[in-house]
This record gives C-alpha cells, structure tokens and sequence, in this order.
C-alpha cells in the first residue's frame, strides 16, 4: 500500500513540479532536442561517408593473369582456388574474348582493335578483396597468397590507390572520433548545466525533504520521472529537428550527396534510438545534477 | 529516552561549540534548553537530530547508539522527531496542506490518511482556513503554527524547537508553548531552546543552561 501511495505521490509531484516550473522544464527539453540532433545529424553524416568510402572501397580489385585457356572444369577449381586465399571476398573469371569485348565497348565507336584475334589478351580473374584487407600491408599479403598459385603468370594491383584510400579512411575516421568526441563531451556538459537549473530551482524543497526524513529515494525518485518526461520530451524535439534539418539538407545541396543524408536505419528505429537516449541523458542529468544537493 | 555522555562538537579543528555535555533526558519531559546566543543551544539540538556528528563522546536515544550515525539510518531518525526550526522552513512554493502533509508523505503513508490528520492537526492548531494558501501569505504567527503542524502531525515521540517564539510577540509567544505543553502531557518529549527568560520563568519545567559550550548547573 505504502509504495503505491508513493508512487501516486511521486508521479503526482512530479507533474505539479512540471507544471509550475513550465518554462524551466520546456527549456530542457528544448536543450536537449538540440544537442540529441546535432549528435544524431553527425553520425548519420559519418554513416554515410564511411559507408560511401566503404563502396569506394570495393573497387579494390587484384587481376590474376594467366596464360592460354581454361575449361570450365578448371574455371570452377580455379575459382575455389582462388576464393580461398584469406582476404578474398570473390573471383570472377574473365575470358580471353570477352576482355577484348570489354575493351571494345571501351573503346566504342573506334575502329582500334579491328582485325584483332580474341587470343590476342590474356585469360584472367578478376578478384575483389574483402573490406578488412584493404590496407596496403594486408593487401601485399593477400597478393602474396595469390602469386603462389601455381598457374598465375602475373598479379597485378594499384599499390598507390589502396594506400590512398587506406589514408583517407584512417583520417575520416580520426577527425570523426575526434569530433564526435567533442560534441558528445559539449552534449552531456550542456544536459547536465541544463537540468541542474531545475535541481537547483528546488534546492530549498530537497533540504526540507531531507530534514523531515525524506530517504534518498524519496527524494530521488519525482527527479528521474522529471528526467524521463524531459528525456521524452528531448526526444520527440530532435526527431523533429533532424527531419526538418534533413530535408533542408536535401534541398539545398546537389543531387550526388543527397546519400549524406539519408537515415542509415528507419525512421521509426531512429525515434525509438533518439528517445532512448534522450530519456538516458535526462535521468543521467538529473541524478549528477542531484548529487550536489543529496549532501545537504 | 536521550542520553547524551561527554559528548564535544569542534569546528573548523579549534572552535568548541559544545564541550564535555552529559546530560539524561527522560520520556515524556519537558526541557528547557537556555543560554545566549552562540552558546551550543542550536547545535545540541542539531546533533540530536542526526544533521550533526558529536567530534566526541556517546548519544544514545531509545538505547541506540547514535555516534556517528551511518547515513541510511538518519531518515528514520527524523521521522521520529519533530523538529521546529527558528526560520520555519516552510516550502512558498506549496500550499500549508502541502507543507504539512510532506511530513506524512515521507513516511509512505496512504494519501486518505494523509489527509484526515492533516485536516486534523491544522483544524486542532486553528489554521484549517489556511489550507490552501501559501506559507508565504501567511502572519508569522501563522507561520509557526504550519510549522508546528508539519512537526507534530507524524506524531513524533520527540520534539525538538529551535528559539520557536524567536519571531513571536508575547501572546503569541505563550500560546505557542502552551501548544507544546499540551503535546507533552501526551506523552511526547519536547526540547525547547530558547533564550526568552520570561517564557521560562513561567513554566516550572527543567531547565538546562548552556555557556560557551557548556552547561552551567
């Protein structure tokens, strides 16, 4: 009966706080919003580059070269051969003809390789490389395991792109750590500064609290419903301001980087995460808040 | 009840507000605890209250030890008392009701019973009127007696009153003890500082007089 009643009493106290600090609390939650979508805005940004990058990635291609023709018994063994070497994601036989097809659609409308006999180039493989062996040091190993395959004849790979690429995505990475860093410090500093306004607005409630023998809990308790209800309500405002932000976005910036703002997950995945973590930050910002006044 | 042995509270390393206080306090008396200003009064009463630790020495009440009272035990502690302090500590931003009734909210109790010794102690302390306004707009008069209220409505088995006429005309001033007399022949304990020698002339009850830390029989 007690912890119903005090339940009643916390949720009744809680509101009533709410209502007649209106202001104080709206300004909260509005903080909140703000921080919770200029953070969510940031990693949806750097989801799309890496992911962009990571496509990029994918051009990482090793040709295997070899001389005179294979069957297509020996296409499959030489394929599972392949296939196998650690970092290779798949090989794709390219025939002797069809690289002189390609060369000619290349090459279209140029009477260049007339006359030219399809035995003319080389049989090979065309082998991409999974997202982990990218790097020049792993990809050298990746090379290595395929040159010793015994009826290869060349490898040939751009040792200058992957070390380009692998440089660009160390520095992405970097910069975004950094800066995600930065605003996730000046996120939790401006929620905890934020609420600890509300806290301090009732200072004189919780040393009285405390003085008629209010435990910790008691005291602790309409705070984190507060928090909860600011949370929520942080929530709901950077969910509103991410849509507006990003189709603002949208429509101001060139077609070939509307993918920088597409949502990695679902919009109603998106609501729930931002949510969560509003009403985690609003109970985490009430409770430090809080726990300068508990030692009244 | 209370039994307070050599007990000493030092601040700041040097500053002795009490030193070497030994004294019995039975259940059901009523104390009068007097001095000037400065002379320990307050934080007697304090370290009674669990809101101060003794530098020294033992304090036992209802034969617990209450030397350096772990933090989780100071709550229950002041359910059991009533404390009335010399600057109210009322809440402007609750009604009387409210202020009164945190009391018993505090304790977990149900909020119909809640409500019926409310309406109870405020009706028997004539401020029923005021319910529903703020402490703020009340007289200091009324103010001592939401105060009052909010100590005496848990029915505690000790009350503890810091100078609670300080702010108080004489009339006032005797109606206030008389209030705190009649909670006493009830059988609660009740401790007074104060400094008004009127008010103890008045009432032939013990007293214990503090100078600079100390008592002086």
């Amino acid at each position: 009966m007690g912890s119903v009643s005090n339940l009643f009493y916390f949720i009744t106290d809680s509101l009533r706080s709410l209502k007649s600090n209106i202001l104080t609390a709206l300004f909260t939650s509005v903080t909140l919003g703000f921080a919770l979508a200029i953070f969510a805005l940031f990693l949806v940004l750097f989801l799309n580059i890496n992911w962009a990058l990571g496509n990029i990635g994918d051009n990482t291609k090793v040709m295997l070269y070899f001389s005179g023709s294979a069957t297509p018994a020996e296409v499959r063994r030489f394929t599972t051969l392949v296939e196998g070497v650690e970092g290779v994601r798949s090989a794709k036989y390219v025939s002797s003809a069809s690289a002189l097809g390609e060369l000619k659609d290349e090459f279209s409308g140029q009477d260049l390789f007339d006359g030219i006999e399809s035995g003319m180039l080389p049989a090979s493989f065309e082998v991409k490389i999974l997202p982990g062996y990218r790097e020049p040091e792993r990809l050298s190993a990746v090379v290595a395991g395929l040159k010793r395959l015994k009826w290869v004849d060349s490898v040939e790979y751009s040792a200058e792109w992957a070390a380009r690429l692998s440089s660009v995505l160390n520095f992405v990475e970097l910069a975004a750590l950094l800066f995600g860093l930065f605003l996730g410090v000046a996120t939790i500093f401006i929620i905890t500064n934020t609420i600890r306004l509300t806290v301090y607005a009732r200072r004189d409630e919780i040393e009285v609290m405390r003085l008629v023998g209010a435990s910790d809990f008691f005291i602790k308790a309409p705070f984190f419903i507060e928090g909860v209800v600011q949370g929520v309500g942080g929530g709901v405002i950077s969910f509103g301001l991410l849509l507006l932000w990003s189709s603002i976005l949208v429509a101001k910036i060139p077609d070939y980087l509307a993918f920088l703002v597409v949502m990695p997950v679902s919009l109603s995945a998106m609501f729930i995460m931002l949510m969560l973590t509003g009403i985690a930050a609003g109970v985490a910002g009430s409770f430090i808040s809080l726990a300068r006044f508990m030692k009244i | 009840m209370i039994d307070m042995f050599h007990v000493s509270k030092c601040y700041d390393g040097s500053t002795k507000a009490l030193d070497d206080i030994t004294i019995k306090i039975e259940k059901g008396e009523f104390l009068f605890l007097t001095g000037p200003s400065g002379a320990g009064k307050s934080t007697l009463l304090k370290i009674i209250f669990g809101s101060e630790s003794p530098t020294d020495g033992q304090i036992i009440i209802d034969g617990r030890n209450y030397y350096r009272i772990p933090r989780k035990e100071i709550p229950p502690l002041r359910r059991r008392i009533g404390f009335v302090f010399q600057d109210f500590k009322l809440l402007a931003n609750k009604t009387v009701y409210e202020n009164v009734a945190l009391a018993l909210n505090v304790m977990g109790v149900g909020q119909r019973e809640v409500r019926r010794r409310v309406l109870r102690i405020l009706s028997y302390l004539k401020i029923q009127h005021r319910a529903n306004f703020s402490p703020m707009s009340l007289s200091g008069g009324e103010q001592q007696r939401v105060a009052i209220a909010r100590a005496l409505v848990k029915e505690p088995a000790i009350i503890l009153a810091d100078e609670p006429t300080g702010n108080l005309d004489p009339v006032l001033s005797i109606e206030t003890i008389e209030l705190f007399k009649e909670v006493n022949n009830k059988g609660t304990t009740v401790i007074i500082a104060t400094h008004d020698k009127s008010l103890i002339d008045r009432y032939a009850k013990r007293t214990a007089h503090l100078e600079a830390g100390r008592f002086i029989y």
